[in-house]
């Protein structure tokens, strides 16, 4: 268990927001390492050191862009911890369970910005121009691949992939 | 006490096929029947009831035709005195024209009717449309103001807008994005535009602007993001900030002065908006001013109410946590509260005091009062003293089980503690719902028959609840919950209401929660629609339906009718679904998540096989 899982475990119990904000600002200090190697290990050099949206390259060069896989995808532990912080953070305040409200449904297989582990994660990092807002400043890297992988978990993402590559589809 | 307040008088043996039209045009009650013996038994009886709010009726100026503000006047009653389209002719209402607004979430709006133009506001982006009625509907100009669209992420219940108001030739209203907004009525030049709130903190603006002696009255959004809530009054000439009163904090910032005088003892202490909450939680904790503002001129009193406290969560907020869920008679000059009253302490359900308060005079215990009508979001219909705030009745509408009574002497609703939502635990069968007995969708009170329209929920809920963080700009809820169809299956109902009885006159289901405005006419007509998509008439006094249309998308707006250039006169809608009730449709959401839209979704799953998003005008007419 590494540690952050267990600061999670320790200072979610006492249900304190300054506690967790006091502790999102000790994560901040404390993490710059880690933080640094999981929004950089995709692979790619700075030329590449962007999230590709969708699949249209112009030119017909190959798909350029950073495609990190989920490093927590699947787990279990991972996933448990996603679904914490997902009430935590107020995700669910608006997009409810997965199936939305204010914001739009994350267990269906329509995705405005994409589906892929790597779109995920820029949304939460970054945020989206219509209402999702950044938590880029709020919520530690390796907590937003934990989401990441409660998001997958709730069943509207393929395995690692996107969703418009789904095999039943028929463009 | 909590009994009715004079011997009831019932509606649906009123004669009203029979009667002459057009004898007392402008809202005289209608001639007798000779052969009506027995009726006039029953007539008698309420003779005396009814006498005051028809004499007030008769000596009202006749109808100009115009619309110029949402509820029709400062009363906020939603009575037209035309009667062209009376009970004998509505079932031949044939769709005029329409209007495409370009826009796919919920239609709240009421459209305004000035001289020959209809306005049109939509959800975000908040277009607003003038239409040329002396050309058969021709598009005169359009403003788009263009607001920031991140705001469309904070607003808790559909990215909608209540409606604007027309006063001195110009339009006023608000963009989702905090700033009211003043358009010459002719060119449609924007004249001004202030910003009044934050989205960081969760702000947004959606209701629409009362105007009141050259004051543009606005209130902000946000319940559901722990804003602090506000009322604000703009000078309609330069749009400069005249006064802001909070609903929460101390009296210095409610606008709680010397000449306070609540109507109930214990609401005389100072600062109850910081005594009665943790330390700090008032500067989040709601009270925002999404709803209805009324005025009357006689007691130069502005009413509105605030919304639900934040967050849902009530047990992070132990006390009253005023002044939430409560109601507030100001002065429009100058702001100062004048008395208030709670509608719901420590609201632990979501019961918002956002709803109207119509202004009307009652004969009550043989003499004249005037009364604002409140239909709670709690379920119970109040009728108040609306020079004092007392409650003079507070009888449930629709079925609940959170409030046995209002006692009268305190003011205080007596609550159930086994419906009341704990940390930890998930309450069952909650009724009414989080949306309440009725949310925001304004009724309407006819002078002529004494009744109240409103169409209105039928809704339970599973509610549980947990702790809530506060992070600005995110939801501030602490609140899993999902709703269920009330008693009978039903999931709405239009209803009349008889304030004086304190019962209903009639009382007509709707399969889906029923989330349109009223509109009731002299010709003793009422219109309203369903989210499956019709546009309804029904017999003002029986509730008979006489006519009804299948528009494009449900109906959430605000119905009106006026008289056209031509001199017919016409009744517009706006269609297309959304607004918390269709918020499935608008937002596309997933079915397989009851607890999606606040729980909404639990109760709304099957609306997705009625009606497709989509907002357009209709506009019916007599051939």
């Amino acid at each position: 268990m590494t540690w952050y899982r267990f600061a999670v475990v320790r200072y979610g119990a006492l249900h304190s927001v300054m506690t967790i904000a006091a502790w999102l600002a000790l994560a901040s200090c404390s993490d710059n390492g880690q933080h640094a190697d999981a929004v950089f290990d995709g692979g790619g050099s700075a030329d590449h050191d962007y999230v590709r949206l969708g699949d249209l390259i112009p030119g017909g060069g190959a798909a350029g862009g950073r495609d990190t896989a989920n490093p927590v995808a699947g787990d279990a532990a991972a996933i448990a911890d996603g679904r914490q912080l997902f009430d935590w953070y107020n995700c669910s305040g608006c997009h409810a369970g997965g199936g939305g409200g204010m914001g739009p449904p994350l267990m269906d297989t329509t995705w405005i910005y994409g589906s892929r582990p790597s779109n995920i994660h820029h949304s939460i990092v970054s945020g989206r121009p219509n209402g999702m807002p950044s938590f880029g400043a709020h919520i530690p890297d390796h907590q937003v691949w934990q989401l990441v992988s409660f998001i997958q978990s709730l069943g509207g993402t393929p395995d690692e992939g996107d969703a418009n590559d789904r095999p039943d589809r028929r463009d | 006490m909590n009994e009715a307040l004079t011997p009831a008088w019932r509606h649906e043996v009123w004669p009203h096929s029979t009667a002459p039209r057009s004898a007392w045009r402008g809202g005289a009650w209608r001639a007798v029947p000779l052969w009506a013996s027995a009726l006039a038994i029953a007539l008698a009886i309420a003779g005396a009831a009814r006498a005051q709010s028809h004499e007030a009726a008769a000596q009202s100026p006749p109808d100009d035709g115009q619309w110029t503000m949402p509820a029709k006047n400062h009363e906020n009653t939603r009575y037209s005195g035309l009667d062209d389209i009376n009970t004998d002719n509505a079932a031949r209402l044939r769709l005029a024209w329409t209007f495409s607004t370009g826009v796919l979430r919920g239609h709240e709006a009421a459209p305004l009717v000035v001289g020959d133009t209809m306005y049109v506001v939509t959800p975000f982006p908040n277009t607003l449309y003038a239409i040329d009625l002396s050309r058969e509907g021709a598009l005169k100009w359009r403003y788009t103001p263009e607001p920031n669209a991140e705001s469309q992420g904070l607003a808790c219940c559909d990215v909608v807008n209540r409606g604007a108001a027309y006063s001195d030739g110009r339009i006023f209203y608000n963009t989702l994005d905090n700033h009211t907004v003043a358009v010459d009525a002719d060119s449609g030049e924007e004249i001004w535009k202030t910003k009044l709130g934050d989205i960081r903190h969760g702000e947004t603006m959606t209701m629409a602007p009362l105007v009141v002696k050259g004051k543009v009255l606005v209130g902000n959004s946000g319940g559901e993001l722990g804003v602090r809530g506000w009322i604000s009054a703009l000078d309609a000439a330069d749009g400069r900030l005249a006064w802001r009163a909070y609903s929460t904090g101390p009296d210095e910032d409610v606008l709680i002065g010397a000449s306070f005088r609540p109507f109930y003892a214990a609401d005389r202490e100072a600062n109850l908006g910081v005594t009665t909450w943790p330390p700090d939680a008032w500067r989040i904790g709601g009270g925002a001013v999404w709803g209805w503002i009324s005025y009357d001129a006689a007691l130069d009193l502005i009413y509105y109410g605030t919304s639900n406290p934040a967050p849902w969560n009530a047990d992070q907020r132990p006390g009253d946590n005023k002044w939430t869920a409560a109601l507030f008679a100001r002065r429009p000059d100058t702001g100062e509260a004048i008395w208030a009253y709670q509608w719901n302490p420590h609201d632990a359900h979501d019961y918002d005091g956002t709803n109207e308060n119509v202004v009307v005079e009652l004969e009550l215990e043989g003499r004249p009062r005037k009364v604002l009508l409140h239909p709670d979001r709690n379920g119970f219909m109040y009728v108040h003293d609306a020079a004092t705030g007392e409650v003079l009745s507070a009888r449930p509408f629709v079925h609940t089980n959170t409030i046995r009574t209002v006692d009268l002497e305190s003011g205080r609703p007596e609550l159930v503690e086994a419906k009341l939502p704990k940390q930890g635990q998930t309450v069952r069968n909650i009724c009414p719902s989080a949306p309440g007995g009725k949310d925001w969708q304004p009724s309407a009170f006819s002078p002529r028959t004494g009744l109240l329209y409103l169409a209105h929920n039928n809704l339970c809920m599973d509610f549980e609840a947990m702790r809530a963080n506060y992070i600005a700009g995110t939801p501030y809820l602490g609140a899993k919950v999902k709703q269920l169809a009330g008693p009978g299956g039903h999931r709405g109902a239009f209803t009349a209401w008889d304030p004086i009885a304190a019962k209903p006159a009639w009382s007509h289901p709707e399969k889906f929660p029923a989330w349109s405005g009223a509109l009731v006419t002299a010709g003793d007509v009422v219109f309203y629609g369903t989210l499956d998509r019709w546009f309804k008439a029904l017999d003002a006094r029986t509730g008979k339906t006489l006519w009804q249309f299948r528009v494009g998308s449900g109906i959430i707006g605000q119905p009106m009718t006026y008289r056209g250039p031509d001199g017919k006169q016409y009744v517009a809608i706006l269609s297309g679904v959304g607004g918390w009730a269709g918020a499935i449709v608008a937002g596309d959401l997933d079915p397989r998540d009851g607890t999606g839209a606040l729980g909404m979704v639990n109760a709304t799953r099957d609306l997705p096989d009625h009606t497709p998003k989509g907002g357009a005008l209709y506009v019916f007419a007599l051939p």
